[in-house]
């Protein structure tokens, strides 16, 4: 045998092993035969809104159903396996079951859900919150001032289980104000001015943070909290006992169950460089430049333990920092889900995904899978990119924005009017105009695309009557930045725009609602919210072929779609708890739109498909 | 060319492209954060590792930024290999914790979630 016939023979082989250890997976979300059943309470009565989830042994792969009003699910096809089977409600037994499926013939598995009571760290984080006590104003205002100070590190949910007495919490307090971050804008976006607020007026001088340095917004706002906080979480979540009702989120019904989500499980151990995922096999390569040259390594995706992977909703929030999901992706024209990196967004017209890498701003060509990297960058990028009808790459930074013209490599800076605004991510309109989001300032920042002039568009204040005239006195002397905002903030923090649209549209962190702005006016002109909302911290939308927007909530774990037209808003059910997401993508190349879902919270990210047509919805 | 040329490409292509994911969230290697840990056999030492890594990971788990603020606590690995440790005064510590460095436990933890935090710090 010929040395080169071996080498045919090793990959060969090397490829049968991989391709018997991992299963296609449907692209169709269509029900099938393979795997079905009915759900029913003790009572005997069918419920609506379970999850299903079923998962085949040593496989990246889950897939999760919800059952409809007569209590049936059924999954989409299923590729041969023996699979772990479970179905989960708040409220209810997990039952766990095992199936041997095989293509074209029916396995049936029912479940019967007994009544529980409710485990507080089964609650999402926008749960939770609306579980804690509202009777007072005083109450109802440290929810704010809880959302608005502890949650962008760690969501209230991973922490508020937790029970501490004074003590306790003050030494936890006073490590968080030696943790605060506190940087030097532009170089570090992501740290607040030291010794300055928003828009650039100084604070008075002498006042230095635990770490010696001038004292800075983060720093300001929890020193001003403090007592409060204290005082309140001792009283929540103390030696008496957690201080809750447990208001979880009804039941999906109706439309919102009628939906397959596919999760992946993703590689915990990587090599760095751009993650790359195949949906089809549930594979993952990473993209790395060696020598000038790109080179694919294909990573193993190993079994996590099941205790931290969110798929148990008893076992709680996870910290975002210790899972390895993913923050950002962006879908190439080859059908793959690229991901891992820093302000990633998709050109489909020309095959490329763009993200941010330093001083570089970078792009993959995902028909080949090839790496290009644009330096001199002055500063590095914040947290968007987008491409406008030219080609030009537009990227959100410390001072406002840049353009790339990728044919000459020249890069221009425009800064917002009002300095240290905290811009943060960007979207291109359908006008090619560039927009920024100003999440110190409660504004837009808009370039246009034709005359370059720069415009802000203010969102009107938050406002609430349980707010004290010194919360708006700190909102006015102090303000916010990204990881602390003072009462009265509305938070525009992921945003894009509509690309074949008039809309702009923003996720308010803060305050739980997408803002409307109009493309053509540069105008404000509403916000689109509903209850379960206020706490859900609504991330990244991004509006479809349909105009429909879809957003990414990082304090619950749904998938939101509003229709622009009449204003509804619908909230999908994620079946892991903790998800986190910061980011998504939208792949319009189905039938109908399917939504990425990316999870920081754990190790995974989701595949959304729809039963039904989501434009009439 | 006979089958032995064959086994030793075989085993090349496995030696020279090691499964950088062997190791995962079940232990026995590196972790993301640099911290090396035993292998996780048991389902205690499973649910004491996912109990560890969201109670103790904010002072026990060094990061870059810990390090240069001076407030990355001992990591805890092979606590139990340690000629001075012993289980009753571990359990004492997170019951009580330290005043004015680590918090105290003592209302969080059930008793069986304390013996798995243990079970997984012997394996850390």
């Amino acid at each position: 045998m010929s040395r080169s016939r071996v080498m045919v023979l090793v990959v060969g082989l090397a490829a049968v092993a991989l391709a018997t250890t991992l299963p296609a997976v449907s692209d169709s979300a269509a029900p099938g035969i393979e795997l079905t059943g009915t759900i029913k309470g003790a009572d005997g009565k069918p419920m609506e809104g379970v999850a299903v989830s079923a998962k085949a042994e040593g496989s990246p792969v889950t897939t999760s159903v919800w059952t409809n009003q007569n209590g049936a699910y059924a999954f989409p096809a299923l590729e041969a396996g023996r699979y772990r089977v479970w179905a989960q409600a708040i409220g209810f037994s997990r039952p766990v079951a095992e199936a041997a499926v095989t293509p074209g013939r029916g396995v049936q598995q029912n479940f019967t859900l007994e009544p529980t009571a409710i485990i507080p760290r089964s609650l999402s984080t926008a749960e939770w919150m609306q579980s804690l006590p509202a009777e007072t104003s005083l109450d109802r205002r440290m929810k704010i001032v809880v959302l608005n100070n502890c949650s962008n590190c760690h969501l209230p949910a991973n922490w508020l289980e937790k029970r501490f007495d004074t003590a306790s919490w003050e030494t936890l307090l006073d490590y968080m104000e030696k943790i605060a971050p506190h940087g030097d804008v532009p170089e570090n976006s992501a740290g607040d001015p030291p010794g300055r607020r928003p828009g650039g007026a100084e604070f008075p001088a002498g006042e230095l943070d635990a770490n010696g340095d001038p004292v800075s917004i983060h720093t300001k706002l929890m020193r001003f909290y403090r007592k409060d906080l204290i005082e309140y979480l001792t009283r929540v979540a103390g030696p008496k006992g957690l201080a809750l009702q447990a208001k979880p989120f009804p039941r999906p019904t109706g439309v919102a169950t009628e939906i397959v989500v596919t999760e992946y499980d993703l590689p915990f151990e990587r090599p760095g460089g751009v993650g790359k995922l195949d949906p089809r096999t549930g594979k993952v390569s990473f993209l790395t430049v060696r020598d000038g040259k790109t080179m694919v390594q294909e990573v193993p995706v190993v079994g996590r333990n099941e205790y931290r992977s969110g798929s148990d909703w008893s076992w709680g929030t996870r910290d975002e920092h210790l899972e390895r999901g993913t923050h950002d992706i962006a879908i190439g024209v080859n059908g793959n889900v690229y991901f891992g990196m820093n302000a990633m967004s998709a050109d489909p017209a020309r095959g490329y995904v763009w993200y941010s890498n330093g001083r570089q701003i970078t792009s993959v060509d995902t028909r080949t899978d090839t790496i290009t990297s644009h330096p001199g960058l002055r500063y590095p990028l914040s947290h968007g990119t987008q491409v406008d009808s030219r080609g030009n790459v537009w990227g959100s930074f410390g001072l406002g924005f840049v353009r790339l013209d990728v044919a000459t490599g020249t890069i221009k800076e425009f800064n917002t009017i009002t300095p240290f605004s905290r811009p943060y991510d960007l979207g291109v309109d359908r006008f090619d105009n560039a927009w920024v989001s100003q999440l110190a300032l409660d504004r837009l920042s808009v370039v246009d695309g034709r005359t370059g002039e720069v415009k802000e568009v203010a969102l009107p204040p938050f406002t609430s009557p349980d707010l004290r005239p010194e919360d708006l006195e700190i909102l006015r002397t102090v303000g916010s930045w990204d990881h602390n905002a003072a009462p009265g903030q509305q938070g525009p923090r992921r945003m894009s725009a509509d690309a074949r649209g008039d809309y702009v549209w923003a996720g308010l962190y803060w305050a739980g609602g997408i803002a409307q702005i109009d493309a053509r006016t540069k105008t404000f002109v509403k916000i689109h919210s509903v209850p379960e909302l206020r706490w859900a911290q609504p991330y990244k939308p991004i509006a479809d072929r349909n105009h429909m927007v879809w957003f990414s909530n990082s304090a619950a774990d749904i998938l939101g779609q509003l229709n622009p037209t009449t204003g509804k808003i619908t909230l999908y059910p994620l079946p892991t708890r903790g998800t986190n997401s910061r980011h998504l993508a939208v792949d319009d190349t189905t039938g109908i739109p399917t939504v990425w879902v990316p999870y920081t919270g754990a190790g995974k990210m989701a595949r959304v498909q729809f039963r039904f047509d989501t434009s009439k919805n | 060319m006979g089958s032995r040329l064959v086994v030793r490409l075989l085993l090349f292509s496995v030696l020279a492209f090691p499964p950088i994911g062997v190791t995962a969230q079940q232990g026995g290697g590196t972790s993301a954060l640099g911290v090396t840990v035993g292998k996780l056999q048991t389902d205690e030492q499973k649910r004491g590792d996912a109990i560890f890594h969201k109670n103790c990971h904010l002072c026990h788990i060094a990061t870059a930024q810990k390090r240069e603020l001076k407030i990355n606590a001992d990591e805890l690995v092979g606590l139990f290999k340690r000629p001075n440790t012993s289980e009753p005064a571990v359990r004492q510590l997170i019951q009580e914790g330290i005043p004015k460095r680590m918090p105290s436990f003592r209302y969080n933890f059930t008793a069986v979630e304390v013996d798995d935090l243990i079970a997984y710090l012997k394996v850390r």
